[in-house]
């Protein structure tokens, strides 16, 4: 045990005494992710609507109301307003109306208009009609019908602008109409009229409640794949680096000539790897939690949708699906390095579960179906299967026990091999067999 | 100290790489191995050092054979070659460090047996520099003592003076006669002819896996009728090398 924490604590220090290498396996591969995981959104925005984030809406005779609820929404950060007064402009008539429309329809804009007809013969404007209409509905009256539009025009013809338009109506109008009964229904209200109180809306608990469902089953495309791609990202690097490069120069054999026990240098080795990986893994966990907590504008097309929330039980059995995935794919890496010698093969072999991984992260993000029994059963998939169902809420604990016993049997099996195989640490030079397995004469 | 008895090597289903190889190396002894490139002397060094485990016969050092305690064999043996290379990031001072704590060497002796060793071979004012920015020569002298820090009993050298100066070799070489003096086994492989005349008391000759003759430079000469050393090498590679 003691030379194992001897060869544990001589491989971190090598990484953490070398910052560059620190910060690539560490920290640059869960940013770059994270970026990429940003950059979709905006890139599927973009090729929908046409615009890359903020969409110009142009917003004709809009109310008080409707200026003060596009300043207060979070929803409307991912609009551009432009207001603009029809008298102002000169559109006095339905035909100069019609021209401009039909100019700025062209141009891709959405044009959104504000009319209000007066049914109580007073000259009301948007806001004072409904206003109105509370006012009647608090007294028990029977109000004249609402006569308020607000129309939305753009360009038929094209499909961004479809999406566009169709995106705006389903984020203002439910979210519109509430604000317009929080603040000008303040009456009806009063006297007991409608629900003007949310249960609970001032604790931070039902805040996080309300927002994690959409935002974990968000979460459960991306993050499982992630977790797992970056940490055999991590273990694959690590066990090219510390086990295959130093087998190379020779340094391994230096070490492997020393008294210690094989168990003790390969446990030592194996020990580095997993903690690194384990806590890489963790660091992307938390750059992708914030990540969702700082997306307030929580665009349709997001990956990582704002509120993102595990309990503390759900983040435990997280943390031992990651433990054990890592031992799992460092005796992987670590049977692949011991039984092959030559350092281009290694990594060669080193990348196919990465590229395997690639597609799992892909598929994953997509899949809309449960999972099967059978892919509990699938060494390290079995993994974000888990993961998964723990951000959808559906862990099953016989799941996750049979993904532990599955990929811990692995990993003993794969340790085994390495052990019965020990001549993999040595460096094999002049006399032994050469590069390509045959004997050098 | 050492014992060699009837040394086979196959790797995987080649051909045998060393045949029947048989010697003894005693207390206060330094041994050579001469041989051409690919004539299998790495392979016996790395056999002897535990690195690899022989296809048929066995290999006694200080009474423990190799195959059934490997562990307590490299407590006893200091094995260097120029193709076990230093990790180029670390210090001298962290590789001492590193292996002296590897080699269960009491905290307390550490700093006082760095010292010695570092003055022995100026390595200290190149303590705290990375083995990837010193000289080849300071990396040999590294490596050396590095690999002597349990003083063993046994030392095995492949190539000792492989790539190095010649201010450096001879370092290599005065520090060998040293250890002998001492009272240390040596064993190492060459294939430069100065380095075995100067320094083996026995040398074996190994050709194609076999050791073909043994015996001391001087017998060695005269067994082959020859000159000198060098003619007598060549005349025992050419009565034996099989060609092809």
């Amino acid at each position: 045990m003691r030379h194992t924490l001897t060869i544990f604590k001589w491989e971190m220090k090598k990484i953490i005494s070398n910052w560059k290498r620190t910060l690539v396996v560490f920290l640059m591969p869960a940013v770059i992710l994270l970026v990429a995981l940003n950059v979709f959104p905006l890139l599927i925005n973009y090729l929908s609507t046409g615009h890359l984030q903020s969409h110009p809406i142009i917003v004709i005779d809009a109310p008080l109301s409707f200026k003060e609820y596009a300043e207060s929404s979070a929803k409307s950060e991912i609009y551009d307003y432009t207001f603009l007064d029809s008298t102002e402009m000169g559109l006095t008539t339905e035909r100069k109306l019609e021209r401009y429309l039909k100019e700025t329809l062209k141009t891709g804009k959405i044009v959104v208009r504000f009319h209000a007809k007066d049914p109580y013969g007073y000259e009301n404007d948007f806001d004072t009609n409904v206003r109105y209409y509370y006012a009647y509905v608090s007294y028990g009256k029977v109000p004249p019908e609402l006569e308020n539009e607000i129309i939305v025009s753009f360009d038929a013809g094209s499909f961004t602008n479809y999406t566009q338009a169709s995106q705006f109506l389903l984020n203002i109008e439910s979210e519109y109409k509430n604000y317009l009964f929080s603040t000008l229904g303040e009456m009806y209200a009063d006297v007991g009229g409608g629900d003007r109180w949310e249960i609970d809306g001032f604790n931070p608990y039902t805040f996080v409640l309300k927002n994690r469902a959409n935002a974990n089953i968000g979460g459960a495309g991306t993050i499982p794949g992630v977790l797992i791609l970056l940490m055999y990202y991590c273990v694959y690097s690590l066990a090219g680096e510390i086990l295959a490069a130093s087998r190379q120069s020779g340094f391994l054999t230096k070490v492997y000539l020393t008294p210690i026990p094989e168990v003790s240098l390969l446990a030592g080795k194996m020990m580095t790897v997993v903690t690194v990986s384990s806590v890489s893994a963790i660091l992307t966990y938390l750059l992708l939690f914030f990540s969702s907590w700082l997306n307030h504008s929580n665009s349709a097309f997001s990956l990582l949708p704002f509120g993102m929330f595990l309990t503390p039980v759900q983040l435990l059995i997280c943390l031992l699906t990651i433990l054990v995935t890592s031992f799992t794919m460092c005796g992987l890496c670590f049977a692949i390095v011991f039984k092959i010698r030559r350092m281009e093969d290694v990594l060669l072999n080193l990348q196919i579960p990465l590229v395997v991984l690639v597609f799992e992260f892909f598929g994953m993000m997509f899949r809309p179906s449960q999972g099967l029994m059978l892919e509990y059963m699938i060494p390290i998939h079995n993994a974000v299967m888990v993961i998964r169902d723990v951000f959808l809420g559906r862990l099953k604990i016989e799941h996750f026990v049979l993904m532990f016993l599955i990929n811990g049997l692995l990993t003993v099996i794969f340790i085994a091999l390495c052990l019965k195989n020990t001549d993999g640490m040595i460096h094999i030079s002049q006399g032994g067999p050469d590069d390509s397995g045959s004997t050098r004469k | 100290m050492i014992q060699v008895q009837h040394v086979s090597k196959r790797y995987n289903k080649s051909a045998l790489v060393v045949k029947d190889v048989s010697f003894e190396v005693k207390e206060g002894q330094i041994f050579g191995l001469l041989g051409p490139n690919g004539a299998g002397k790495t392979t016996l060094m790395q056999m002897i050092a535990t690195l690899l485990t022989p296809t048929e016969g066995s290999v006694t050092i200080c009474g423990l054979e190799s195959k059934k305690s490997p562990q307590l064999i490299r407590r006893s043996i200091g094995f260097l070659t120029t193709e076990i290379k230093l990790d180029p990031l670390s210090t001298p001072d962290q590789l001492f460090d590193f292996f002296a704590e590897l080699y269960d060497i009491p905290k307390e002796l550490i700093p006082e047996k760095k010292k010695e060793s570092f003055e022995r071979f100026g390595i200290g004012p190149f303590a705290d520099k990375r083995i990837m920015e010193l000289s080849t020569g300071m990396k040999q002298k590294i490596s050396i003592v590095i690999s002597l820090i349990h003083d063993p009993k046994v030392i095995i050298f492949d190539e000792p003076t492989n790539g190095l100066d010649i201010l450096t070799s001879r370092q290599v070489m005065d520090y060998l006669l040293e250890l002998k003096a001492l009272g240390r086994s040596v064993l190492l492989s060459t294939h430069i002819f100065s380095v075995a005349e100067q320094l083996c008391d026995e040398i074996a000759i190994l050709v194609d896996g076999t050791i073909v003759e043994q015996g001391s430079a001087p017998e060695l000469t005269e067994k082959t009728e020859s000159k000198n050393f060098e003619e007598a090498f060549f005349k025992l590679y050419t009565k034996y090398h099989k060609e092809g």
